[in-house]
């Protein structure tokens, strides 16, 4: 393989490291706390990714040895441990190598860290052919890895698009679907939406901001009553919408906890992407979330 | 209990990718005014539909209406063009890199096929071998 000149960040579920620009998330499910997730390139699979709270660790090393055997027995693989392919710190960390035991079929560089601060036990496998050095790349992304946040927030970050959210927040859905980019995440009843949608000017090209704001919040925001405005946002022509729930809450705000909508919608013409950060939450954690549109990157 | 022995059939990615999606020749497809495709889907009479449709006027089709990059999709789905064309032409088309038109594709035309609106027709020698 090639030599990786520039490096993408990839960010799912709090987790972090740096991967080649190609190499971007196919399948994914579970929570915050126990997941999984499957990155590729053009060609394969390349690196698979689980992580997991466990509620009791003996030591670092009782939960490595047993690992690693269970990965041998299920696999007819060799292991090669204590390859020191990455030295993470803060994390009891070891890194391993698998070669299939009859020579044939991939082989993959693996780590298995525990994060001493949070407990957070993340296992990372890249996959590679014969004859394959995914070596550098391998030193790298394991050695780049974090596995919790540092501000409160967890950064997520995936075909190009990097945003984050407080990491309170769990992941209701997450939709890819052809041009559009789709997270809802959520905090008992309140929730934040963040998307891009693309190309910018195609959607643009009949309509304007607002109207397709009101077709497109017809469907998804149909239980909020908000009014607009146009606003520069992150230096692009954008609107800001803000507003509430509609029904019992309008009527009776006393018996019901009213919660605040606010919604920053704006086209990057660098990228040529629309973006949306929507907020729903009640006061107490309102302004908190607002705030993330802060750290959403619409083009580099 | 014994097992019938039939398994499902299962694609690799790559005769995935090498499948040509082909329209349901049942769904008639009309373009609107805004240039987007509505399909009509012939809706299967259930008991409780042929009921409903002795007391009241119950429509025979359901209307999909796709989105423009629905649309696109949709027209490309012309018994030629097989899924990793597809992928290429979309990216190209709507600016996208092709892991994302890949992943988003692939799901879409999932959706697609989950409806009744589309299958996916694979040849039985061009499967490969050494992916």
């Amino acid at each position: 393989m090639a030599r990786v000149k520039e490096w993408s960040r990839f960010g799912w579920q709090g987790i972090t490291f740096d991967v080649p620009p190609d190499w971007d998330v196919t399948r994914f499910y579970g929570t915050r706390r126990k997941g999984y997730a499957r990155l590729a390139d053009p060609d394969a699979a390349r690196v698979e990714l689980r992580w997991d709270k466990p509620k009791r660790v003996t030591t670092f090393e009782a939960v490595a040895d047993r690992v690693t055997k269970q990965i041998a027995k299920a696999g007819r693989l060799a292991i090669e441990r204590h390859t020191h392919l990455a030295q993470l710190e803060g994390k009891d960390c070891e890194t391993f190598t698998c070669r299939p035991l009859n020579g044939k079929g991939p082989s993959s560089y693996d780590m298995i860290s525990i994060c001493r601060e949070c407990g957070r036990l993340v296992m990372a496998r890249i996959a590679f052919a014969p004859g394959e050095n995914l070596r550098p790349i391998a030193t790298r992304l394991f050695g780049s890895m974090q596995d919790h946040s540092y501000d409160g927030a967890d950064v997520w970050a995936a075909y190009q698009a990097q945003f984050a959210v407080p990491e309170t927040v769990e992941l209701d859905q997450a939709l890819i679907y052809p041009g559009s980019l789709d997270f809802r995440f959520v905090y008992r009843k309140d929730r934040i939406d963040v998307g891009r949608l693309a190309p910018g000017s195609m959607i643009l090209r009949k309509t304007t901001l607002q109207d397709w704001f009101r077709s497109f919040a017809r469907k998804r925001f149909k239980k909020i009553k908000y009014e607009g405005r146009e606003a520069e946002i992150k230096g692009h022509p954008g609107l800001e919408l803000t507003g509430r729930l509609k029904g019992l809450g309008a009527l009776a705000p006393r018996l019901v906890r009213r919660q605040r909508y606010l919604c920053r919608l704006w086209h990057c013409d660098v990228s040529d992407k629309l973006y949306f950060f929507a907020v729903l939450a009640r006061r107490s954690n309102f302004d908190r979330f607002a705030a993330y549109y802060e750290r959403v990157v619409c083009h580099q | 209990m014994a097992k019938t022995g039939k398994k499902k059939p299962s694609l690799s990615k790559w005769d995935a990718l090498d499948a040509v999606p082909v329209k349901n020749r049942l769904c008639q497809a009309k373009t609107t005014e805004e240039g987007v495709i509505q399909i009509s889907v012939p809706v299967r009479p259930s008991l409780w539909t042929k009921v409903a449709r002795r007391l009241t006027r119950v429509p025979e089709y359901k209307k999909i209406e796709l989105d423009e990059i629905g649309t696109f999709v949709w027209n490309h789905c012309d018994g030629r063009t097989n899924v990793r064309a597809l992928i290429k032409k979309l990216c190209k088309r709507f600016k996208l890199n092709y892991r994302e038109g890949e992943v988003s594709l692939t799901q879409y035309l999932r959706t697609l096929a989950r409806r009744n609106l589309i299958g996916l027709a694979v040849s039985a020698d061009g499967r490969r071998k050494g992916h």
